[in-house]
């Protein structure tokens, strides 16, 4: 089998089951063109390169940075399927960021009302106190010492 | 001489008048606000902050847990500023809160997690008047809390389910008052048109779908690619660079068509005339559709992250409707049982229906109560539901 069809072949059965980090891409990614450059280097120093070696070559890494991206896209869409609503998110975020729309919609997917008041109390405790009146009267008499 | 004399008095007669009417223009207070958001959020600023334990106790309390001890009585009383601004501002037809929904998903809506807490408040209010046997009263603050949960809106789903909940709890105090006052067919009749007469216009998900969907549709595009960032994170996703350097505009495209054709499909079955069982099984067909196409189309993505699950939100709503109308139901059997002194054989003509099966409820007399039944079964939980009525002696 060519490796192109190799690369198609791997990106379609494996594709479902893909969950990288953002490490992981990384580390493909940088691995990847590691490889090819020492590759080349290494043939470069033994060997004068031919016509059909270069257009080789140059398909190699075509095709290794199209898999790597590939790869990456499947990182990202494989995370919007795997890392959904259901998973257990920490509270670290600020009071303001747990009041969002998507954050409470995400806290209410995860336990229902309850998860979503544990969520608004938490932001609510953050935020901190508020006075227990604070009529026109008490201001004034503040403002005039 | 006489013709001079009467101009003087016309001039006289026109400056009395304009005084007259000018005068209290001048000094007119400006009215006080049309949008009962404004006060919910002085509300929101001007109650004690609990400790743990009351905070605790006080949750308790308006779920009718716990009898109101001293220390949550005398907590209440000091709220009683932001009570009688809940009070107030309930009584408004018109309530925005403000929000910015031109930043999609990460817009912030501080005031549900607020109203969670002052609708807490009221309760345990009404539950503490109960207990002193002003029963009106109590019912006053349960209605408080129902015009609160309509209030909150069907703008997004998350606020159309924080209104059902405070919905719930408020039915729910209000059958436990009922259980416990004594016969007053004037309280009954009163609170039989209250009931009515809170704001009928029922809170739709399909409203709030079709919101979200076009919130939804401008955060998926490249130019917003910010905004789409914000909102998975804020749902606890890392995006990398590398991930956001593998979104394009075609591939964005791409899942806005297939997110926009399941949010239709969903928002058709909804408005269809179909019975409860047929919609529901229909909804949560969309919804595992939406979940095994996202595995190997990644057009599917990011419909199956960002689409609600129709089905239980619609069980929700179907729920919210039945304790309604069971209420409805119930507080009718209260007045003819007030009336002749003993529980009806059956139920009164015309009584709202259960939407689970579109019939009337099931009714059942028993030793201290009676129960309205459904007549089919919540398809999500796998349950008939039944609501006990208390009755006394």
């Amino acid at each position: 089998m060519r490796p192109k069809e190799n690369i198609e072949k791997f990106v379609r059965v494996g594709k479902p089951r893909v969950t990288t980090s953002r490490q992981m891409d990384k580390r493909t990614l940088d691995d990847s063109f590691e490889a090819m450059e020492q590759t080349i280097r290494t043939k470069s120093a033994d060997h004068k390169p031919s016509v059909p070696r270069i257009i080789f070559q140059s398909r190699m890494i075509k095709l290794t940075a199209t898999a790597a991206v590939i790869i990456v896209a499947i990182g990202l869409i494989s995370l919007f399927v795997h890392q959904g609503p259901d998973e257990q998110i920490g509270y670290d975020q600020s009071p303001t960021k747990m009041m969002s729309a998507i954050s409470l919609t995400m806290a209410y997917r995860r336990g229902g009302i309850d998860t979503l008041d544990e969520q608004c109390e938490k932001a609510i405790r953050m935020l901190g106190p508020r006075p227990l009146h604070l009529t026109l009267g008490q201001l004034l008499s503040e403002n005039n010492g | 001489m006489r013709k001079y004399t009467n101009n003087k008095f016309m001039k006289a007669i026109c400056i009395t008048l304009m005084l007259a009417i000018s005068g209290p223009s001048a000094f007119a207070l400006p009215p006080d606000p049309d949008n009962a958001a404004l006060l919910y959020y002085q509300a929101f600023l001007l109650y004690e902050q609990p400790d743990e334990s009351t905070r605790d106790l006080l949750k308790d309390v308006s779920e009718g847990k716990i009898e109101p001890s001293k220390k949550i009585i005398e907590y209440v009383e000091g709220c009683h500023t932001s009570l009688e601004l809940a009070m107030v501002g309930s009584e408004i037809p018109m309530c925005h809160w403000g929000v910015r929904f031109s930043e999609g998903f990460a817009a912030n809506l501080p005031f549900l997690a607020q109203a969670r807490f002052l609708y807490r408040l009221v309760v345990a209010d009404a539950r503490i008047l109960a207990g002193q046997g002003a029963y009106r009263e109590a019912l006053s603050r349960c209605l408080v809390a129902k015009r609160m949960g309509q209030h909150m809106g069907d703008n997004v789903l998350i606020s159309v389910f924080v209104a059902i909940s405070i919905d719930k709890g408020a039915n729910n105090c209000i059958r436990d008052i009922l259980g416990r006052m004594p016969a007053d067919v004037e309280t009954l009749q009163w609170l039989k048109t209250q009931v009515a007469t809170v704001p009928t216009r029922a809170l739709s998900i399909n409203h709030a779908l079709k919101l979200e969907q076009e919130v939804a549709l401008q955060t998926m595009r490249v130019e917003n690619i910010d905004m789409l960032v914000e909102t998975l994170t804020g749902a606890g996703i890392e995006v990398s660079d590398e991930m956001l350097k593998a979104v394009d505009k075609m591939s964005l495209e791409k899942c806005r068509e297939h997110y926009s054709n399941h949010m239709s499909a969903m928002q058709n079955v909804l408005s269809a005339p179909m019975t409860y069982a047929k919609k529901y099984r229909e909804l949560e067909k969309l919804d595992k559709r939406a979940k095994s196409e996202a595995k190997g189309n990644t057009d599917a993505a990011i419909t199956a992250f960002l689409a609600p699950a129709s089905a239980k939100a619609y069980n929700l709503s179907s729920n919210a409707h039945a304790i309604n109308n069971a209420t409805r139901t119930a507080v009718d059997i209260y007045i003819i049982k007030a009336k002749t002194g003993k529980l009806p054989d059956g139920l009164p003509a015309d009584s709202p229906k259960d939407p689970f099966s579109g019939k009337d409820f099931e009714y059942e007399v028993t030793k201290n109560s009676f129960v309205l039944h459904c007549q089919a079964e919540d398809l999500e939980k796998n349950e008939i539901h039944q609501y006990e009525f208390k009755v006394s002696k």
